[in-house]
């Protein structure tokens, strides 16, 4: 069942990328990016049970592949990006949030008001870390390079 | 110069109104400026307006300044921009050519309106499959994504604000998910919304926020993250209201999760 929720997200993603105008040779690289997006995030919700730090993860991993594909295909880093972590867009706690004022539920408003800024600015987060991380090692492979000579 | 300066200000245009951070904005113009009699260049990307200023040896300095009135999303336009950007750069290519082909690029249909119509929908189906919803939830949330998809896209040719457009598009895809719930009341509504939701969702134009101030842009960065928090008011208001309306006409809950 979990395969098939992988796949579909990838499906998916393809999908919502003709919808953002992605080129058409970049339509399998995105879904394969949303597949492995949402693999990860389901299994690292398995293994730790923290929705938050899933997230973190998937993206983390998505944020380093995007950034490695923008690097060797040459293209900007939003075209792999914003496809590869659609998935993990918070549309559901959206939903329950919008449910909560229609119910005049302030908890769930509260809740799911937090989580959705949470997993915005953990995705974000993420990118920021892989790309400083990235940038490092580009540093200092250069100084070795440098040394080296 | 003056041309170079033009070309280099297009090229900029089209990566904003496309969706580009407003530091790749300014990082591609400074890229396409490689003329050697210039001293300084400044370039300012402000929200919709982007501001080029050149300094040249024994010439008056130059400024330039282009606003954008829409802004979309089309990865296709700021990988092709880029490309050009990088060849231009690099002298593979005329001025005039350069010229010719962000003027093409602009043109550009990626894909035909129905295609991103369906492709829509059937990444909603997808989705909702993706959720772990029913396959006769997701054919169900596929019909009803096509219809807010199409709204969307009519409204915005028209220039309606993208205020009224979530408004309009939320409450449509209530007001259809209600109909088929009244019809098929063991369907996974909540799998099925939050997949339409998540196409809706500014959380693309919230991302790009973010990013636009960790790089320090913080003007960019906060109207543009207010433009993604109105955006996800007005679809909760569109959303939120037909639901409150079924409650109060039908005196009853929606259905509990």
């Amino acid at each position: 069942m979990a395969i098939l929720e992988i796949i579909m997200m990838g499906v998916g993603t393809g999908f919502i990328s003709i919808a953002l105008e992605a080129s058409k040779e970049d339509l399998p690289i995105n879904a394969m990016l949303g597949s492995i997006c949402w693999a990860t995030y389901l299994y690292a919700l398995q293994t730790f049970d923290n929705s938050l730090l899933s997230v973190f993860l998937a993206s983390f991993l998505i944020s380093f592949l995007s950034i490695y594909l923008t690097r060797r295909i040459g293209k900007p880093l939003q075209v792999y990006l914003i496809a590869g972590i659609i998935p993990l867009l918070p549309g559901l706690n959206i939903f329950y949030m919008v449910f909560g004022f229609v119910n005049q539920d302030s908890k769930a408003i509260i809740e799911n008001a937090t989580l959705t800024i949470q997993i915005l600015a953990i995705i974000v987060l993420s990118l920021v870390f892989a790309s400083s991380i990235t940038r490092l090692l580009k540093r200092l492979n250069f100084t070795k390079k440098r040394s080296g000579n | 110069m003056y041309d170079e300066l033009k070309v280099a200000l297009k090229a900029g245009e089209i990566m904003l109104r496309n969706g580009s951070e407003t530091f790749r904005v300014q990082y591609i113009i400074k890229k396409m400026l490689t003329d050697l009699d210039i001293i300084s260049k400044d370039v300012i990307v402000i929200g919709r307006a982007i501001i080029v200023s050149i300094e040249m040896k024994d010439k008056y300095p130059i400024t330039l300044t282009k606003s954008i009135v829409k802004r979309m999303n089309n990865l296709q336009k700021l990988s092709l921009v880029t490309k050009v950007a990088d060849d231009y750069s690099k002298h593979k290519i005329s001025i005039n050519e350069t010229m010719n082909k962000l003027n093409n690029i602009d043109n550009i249909i990626t894909y035909p309106f129905w295609l991103r119509v369906i492709g829509t929908g059937l990444g909603t189906f997808s989705f909702t499959l993706g959720f772990g919803g029913s396959f006769t939830g997701a054919v169900a949330i596929f019909l009803i994504t096509l219809f807010p998809a199409y709204f969307i896209e009519i409204l915005y040719k028209n220039n309606v604000p993208y205020f009224i457009s979530n408004i309009l598009a939320g409450a449509l895809i209530s007001t259809l998910s209600l109909i088929v719930f009244n019809f098929y009341p063991l369907l996974q509504y909540d799998k099925m919304i939050a997949s339409a939701i998540v196409i809706l969702t500014p959380g693309i134009a919230a991302i790009t926020a973010i990013r636009d101030v960790v790089n320090g842009d913080f003007i960019t960065g906060a109207s543009r993250g207010i433009e993604a928090i109105l955006s996800a008011t007005a679809l909760s208001i569109g959303v939120g209201f037909i639901f409150a309306l079924y409650v109060f006409i039908t005196g009853g809950g929606v259905w509990q999760f």
